[in-house]
Formats: C-alpha cells, sequence, structure tokens
C-alpha cells in the first residue's frame, strides 16, 4: 500500500507560546550589565564596569522604543493567483498585529514545494504581507502553507510563539498533457463533431457522386466530373459524428517505481551519506541563495500508476471535449462517484477537478461491467495499470457486451524495470519481470480479441484505432 | 478524427499544462540574507572564537591547557547548539571572571577587543534564538538591532579613548 502521493505533512510545534514573554537575551542583559558594574565598582576596578557599560545602554536603547502590546501577530496564507500543477506558485503570507515588533520569522514553504520546511523571517512595526514561490504538487489535494509565526520584539528581549496558524489547502487540478484525439473508426451515433459516421450525410469524408437532383446544394456539385461527362454530378459524403466517451479508472492498487529499504550495513551506509550529502549541499546552497522552484516535472519525482491513470485521463478528456464529444468519468472502486456525460470547457473543470481526488481504494474489488451503467453507444476507455486477472476479465465482459473498449495502460513500467537496477534486493528485477510477463500476456489476451490496448507512459500514444477495431470485426 | 496540427489559440482547455506559455516566476524579496539564521550562527560562532582566544591565557602546565581547551570548546558549542539557553550567560559571566582574576586593569586591546565582542555575542545569541536556522532573513529585520549595538559599544570605545586621552587611567 503506497500512501497517497501529493499530501504533506507540517510537523506541530511542542509548546505553542501564549503571549508575550520575557527572552534569556533580557535575563542575560540585565545581569551582565548589574554584575559587570557592581564587580567594577565592589572591586575597584574600572576596566570590568566597562564591560557592562555597553550592555546597560543596548538594553536602555532596545527598551525605549516601543514594545508590543496585548496582541499577538496573525499570520494568514492565500495563493496569489492560480494554482498549477508542477509549476512555480505564489503564497503571500499576511501578516497583522505587528506594533512594536522588530522581527517575525514565518514558517513558509519551500521551493521544492514541502510546506514546512522554509522559514522567512520579516521586519515588523506594521502589517506585512511576504510573498513566496513554491511549487505546487503535480495533482491533488495539496498542503501549500502553514505560516505559523514567531516574533521578538526590539532586539529579541521578548518573544511570542511558536504561534500557529491556518493551514492552506488547495486542490491541485492536473496538468493537461496535450494528445492527438481518437481516430476512431466510422460510428452510427451523434450527427456533429469529429469523427466519422457510416452514415451519408454532410461530411468530410467522399463515399461517391450520384447525379444531381433538385434540391442539392450548389456547392457540393461536381465540377471537375461535369468538365468530363458534361453531366451535373454532386458529392456523396458521409457525416461527421460525436461520441460518447466513458473513461473507467481502475484505481485497485497503485503501482510506485521504489526501491526498498537497503539490506547490508553497507548500502545503508551508502545511503545515509548519499542522503547527508545531499542535505549538506543543500545547506550550502541555501547559505549563498534563495532557492526558486523549478518549472515542470521533476524527472527525481517516480510517477505512480495513478499519477500516469490521473494524467491520461485528463489528456483524453480535454482532447475529445474540444473534437465536440461527450465525455464522463467512472471511478471503479468506486462507482457512485463518478461524473456524468458533459462536454465543454466547465465539464472539463468539472473532471479535472474530479480527477484531483482520486486516491487509491482500500478495496481490491471491481463491479461487473453490467453495474457500470454503461451507455450503449459510448466508447469505453478503461485506464488500468492490467496487473491482475480482475482488470483483464472487466475488460473482456466490457467488449463482450459491445461497448467499442479501448484499454489504456497505466503501468510506469520502463520506470519500475530502472528502479530495479538500483534495488539493493537481488530478487528484485525478477519480481518486476514476472510482473510483466504476466501483464504481456494479459494485454496479448485482450489484443487477440480485438481490444485497442494503448500505452501512457511516455505520455502519449498511438491514436489511429481503426486497425485493431477492424480487425474485431472481420472476427464477428 | 485526425491530429491537429494547426497553431491553437489558447482556450479553456489548455489551462494548465506543459504547452501553457513561459511562466515568469516572481522575485518578491530582493533584500534577502539567504540563509540568514545560518550566517547569524556563523557569526556567533566566529564571535565566539574570537572572545575565546581573547580570554586565553597561556598557562604554565600542559594539563591546564587542555582543559581550558575543553572548557572553550564546550562551552562555544553549546552557544552555537543552544543559543536560547543560558549558555551565552554562562560564556560572558566566564569572561567577566576571568577579566576580574586574571585581567591587569589597564586600558589595552584585549579590554577594548572585550567591549566590542561580549555585546556582540549577547547580541547574535538573541537573535538566533529567535531565527530558525534555515531561514531567509529581511535585512531590514536585523537593521535596528545593528544600529543599536553601534550606538552603544560605539559610545562605550569612545568614552574609553576620551579617558585614556584625559589620562583617568
Amino acid at each position: 500500500m503506497i500512501p497517497p502521493p501529493p499530501v504533506f505533512a507540517v510537523p506541530r510545534a511542542r509548546t505553542p507560546g501564549r503571549g508575550w514573554r520575557p527572552t534569556a537575551a533580557l535575563y542575560r542583559g540585565v545581569a551582565f550589565a548589574t554584575l559587570g558594574l557592581g564587580l567594577g565598582i565592589a572591586f575597584g576596578r574600572a576596566d570590568i564596569a566597562v564591560l557592562g557599560i555597553p550592555f546597560a545602554l543596548g538594553l536602555i536603547l532596545a527598551l525605549s522604543v516601543r514594545q508590543p502590546g496585548e496582541q499577538l501577530p496573525v499570520a494568514s496564507a492565500r495563493p496569489d493567483g492560480a494554482v498549477f500543477g508542477d509549476r512555480p506558485a505564489v503564497v503571500a503570507n499576511d501578516v497583522s498585529g505587528l506594533e512594536g515588533v522588530q522581527l517575525v520569522s514565518l514558517r513558509t514553504p519551500e521551493a521544492s514545494g514541502d510546506p514546512a520546511q522554509g522559514w522567512t523571517t520579516m521586519t515588523g512595526g506594521r502589517d506585512g504581507t511576504v510573498d513566496v514561490v513554491t511549487k505546487a504538487a503535480a495533482w491533488g489535494s495539496m498542503l501549500l502553507a502553514r505560516p505559523d509565526l514567531l516574533a521578538a520584539s526590539s532586539d529579541g528581549l521578548f518573544m511570542a510563539g511558536p504561534l500557529l496558524s491556518e493551514e492552506l489547502r488547495v486542490i491541485v487540478p492536473p496538468s493537461v498533457e496535450k494528445v492527438n484525439g481518437f481516430d476512431l473508426p466510422p460510428i452510427l451515433g451523434g450527427w456533429a463533431g469529429e469523427h466519422r459516421s457510416r452514415r451519408p450525410g454532410t461530411g468530410g469524408d467522399l463515399i461517391d457522386l450520384r447525379e444531381f437532383a433538385p434540391g442539392d446544394r450548389l456547392r457540393s456539385i461536381h465540377w471537375r466530373a461535369y468538365a468530363r461527362h458534361q453531366k451535373l454530378f454532386v458529392r456523396r459524403t458521409q457525416s461527421d459524428a460525436d461520441t460518447e466517451f466513458v473513461l473507467c479508472l481502475d484505481t485497485r492498487y497503485e503501482i510506485l517505481p521504489k526501491t526498498r529499504d537497503p539490506l547490508t550495513d553497507w548500502q545503508r551506509y551508502r545511503s545515509t551519506t548519499s542522503r547527508t550529502v545531499g542535505r549538506l549541499r543543500r545547506f550550502f546552497s541555501g547559505l549563498v541563495r534563495v532557492a526558486a522552484p523549478t518549472d515542470g516535472p521533476d524527472p527525481e519525482v517516480p510517477r505512480s500508476s495513478i499519477d500516469l491513470t490521473v494524467a491520461a485521463a485528463t489528456a483524453i478528456t480535454a482532447t475529445q471535449l474540444k473534437a465536440g464529444d461527450r465525455v464522463g468519468v467512472l471511478d471503479l472502486s468506486a462507482i457512485r462517484r463518478h461524473i456524468r456525460m458533459g462536454s465543454g470547457s466547465r465539464h472539463l473543470q468539472r473532471i479535472r477537478h474530479q480527477l484531483a481526488q482520486v486516491q487509491v481504494s482500500r478495496q481490491r474489488w471491481m463491479p461487473k461491467p453490467e453495474l457500470w451503467g454503461l451507455p450503449s453507444s459510448a466508447v469505453v476507455v478503461m485506464l488500468s495499470p492490467m496487473i491482475d486477472d480482475i482488470a483483464l476479465q472487466a475488460a473482456t465482459d466490457a467488449a463482450g457486451r459491445g461497448h467499442q473498449l479501448i484499454v489504456v495502460d497505466t503501468l510506469p513500467a520502463r520506470a519500475l524495470l530502472d528502479v530495479t537496477v538500483r534495488d539493493p534486493h537481488p530478487q528484485a528485477k525478477k519480481e518486476v519481470q514476472l510482473l510483466l510477463a504476466e501483464r504481456v500476456v494479459r494485454l496479448d489476451r485482450l489484443r487477440a480479441k480485438g481490444i485497442a490496448v494503448l500505452t501512457w507512459e511516455g505520455g502519449q500514444f498511438a491514436t489511429d484505432l481503426s486497425a485493431s477495431m477492424k480487425m474485431r470485426r472481420l472476427r464477428r | 478524427m485526425s491530429a491537429d496540427q494547426q497553431p491553437r489559440e489558447r482556450s479553456a482547455y489548455d489551462l494548465a499544462g506543459s504547452h501553457l506559455e513561459e511562466f515568469e516566476t516572481p522575485t518578491v524579496n530582493r533584500a534577502v540574507l539567504p540563509g540568514g539564521g545560518s550566517w547569524l550562527r556563523i557569526m556567533l560562532a566566529l564571535t565566539t572564537a574570537l572572545t575565546m582566544v581573547v580570554l586565553w591565557k597561556e598557562p604554565e602546565i600542559e594539563t591546564q591547557v587542555w582543559m581550558q581547551l575543553f572548557l572553550m570548546v564546550g562551552v562555544g558549542l553549546w552557544v552555537l547548539m543552544r543559543p536560547g539557553s543560558a549558555a551565552s550567560a554562562v560564556l560572558l559571566v566566564g569572561a567577566l571572571t576571568a577579566r576580574v582574576f586574571l585581567g591587569h586593569p589597564q586600558l589595552d586591546g584585549s579590554l577594548i577587543a572585550l567591549v566590542v565582542l561580549l555585546p556582540l555575542v549577547h547580541q547574535l545569541a538573541a537573535l538566533s534564538a529567535v531565527v530558525p536556522l534555515r531561514s531567509n532573513v529581511q535585512w531590514a529585520a536585523l537593521m535596528p538591532t545593528g544600529l543599536r549595538y553601534f550606538g552603544a559599544v560605539s559610545a562605550t570605545v569612545l568614552g574609553l579613548i576620551l579617558s585614556q586621552l584625559f589620562g583617568w587611567w
């Protein structure tokens, strides 16, 4: 079981402070000034008394400026602008109640997107805002910031905090990757779209020519045929068609390319050393520049099968909606949380928002296709890592019920194989190879039944489905 | 449907993703000291070390050398690890005690050095206690403390120099 991907946790402060309280610096300053001057007078030593003078002067200067009142500073965070997945996002931290405060340290999100590890110290005196650039997770419900704060009066003589603030959570809809639309074989549904139809009508694909008859449109006259035969002919074309797509998400498992814990002491030592070196590098680079978030997905962060499922579903939805089709989404592990068929840009927003909340299911079962509630004319796109026979059986049953079925394979197979090279367990490679071999058999069985199987891992797939679907028609 | 080869206009379907226009990363905090919390501690370490050097007394027995080194390094590390604790007070009182019992009642370089360094240790420890280690710090947040320190120390040093000129030592 792999935890849901883009949710972070912020450690709680151990003992949240209440109100303003004197710090060790105040006691230290008073004690040293008193001790220095007192010992100097007692021993008749001017050099000892002199050491206490700058402390006394510093205290007088620090306490003579305005001190904070009873009111405690308050911080809140808000996103400044839209938040897109895997892209820099600006978080504005508004801080108020800073009268008499010299400095405030705010917990701010890091450039890498971790909301807990970054801190920014800002000047006090009046209310202000600290803008921090962080990086949003690829998709999902994300804790973006929680601006806990620690405030100090002049010279840190009094302090307040750590004061806990409200969490800023955002739902990051998945990015829309650009793909080509499905090139479906001619279909019978719909009247206005970008698909071909088997029905004659107004469209782009030529069927044949027929003689002109009263009522035909002049623009459909084929003038070259007229020049050859001296008779008027008009083009007969296939009608354009739109169709319905149902995206069925298999969220029963989440496969994440990841190495396991080291086995031997040497491997453990190497792993620890590598982590320590990385931390030191980040620390030293943090001394010379404020880190800026990278734009785009981090190649170091592996993408799980759920990530690929969501990315593929978003891309297909955007493309098909743009082509004028109607798209619905069905989570096969929670079929009550489906999205009905719809079209248009608002529907895309609806689907992206719903996809942002997809999680791996705790249940391992999948309802039978007769319970999926599929419209008879819909093209079913099943997105699954296909790692067990339940998914295979469901796909076969759905195709057997007469639906046009497209299976999109969302297992990060290449990344899994790459990870096994670094995995300390010697049997890891064989395990993955066995898993992939079983899958190959399953996918071949689907292809043998004329079901189009596409692979998403590369971020793009072949969309000409005519060949595979034609094979299926021939089998009938 | 064939591949869309035509240049596309931005539409509601292109709300996010790799085909968006380049994102202009805003730079908000310009007058910021990167890793300011760490720099404060580095400064604190240097100041503590300098204070130890000023307080160093050449002992006659080798064991005392090691004991003195052990104490200095121990207190220095304590100050660095817990700047908000009593470590700085121990260091300052230790310096004062050393000056009382081992120093000479005269105006010399070590006295001026201590006048500069001891308040600096105090201020840096006070700031380090309220600024987290990895915090980026706006320069303006440190400026008031710097000005007060500079004012207090320069007034004291000026007084020392004037008193020397007047022959009060």
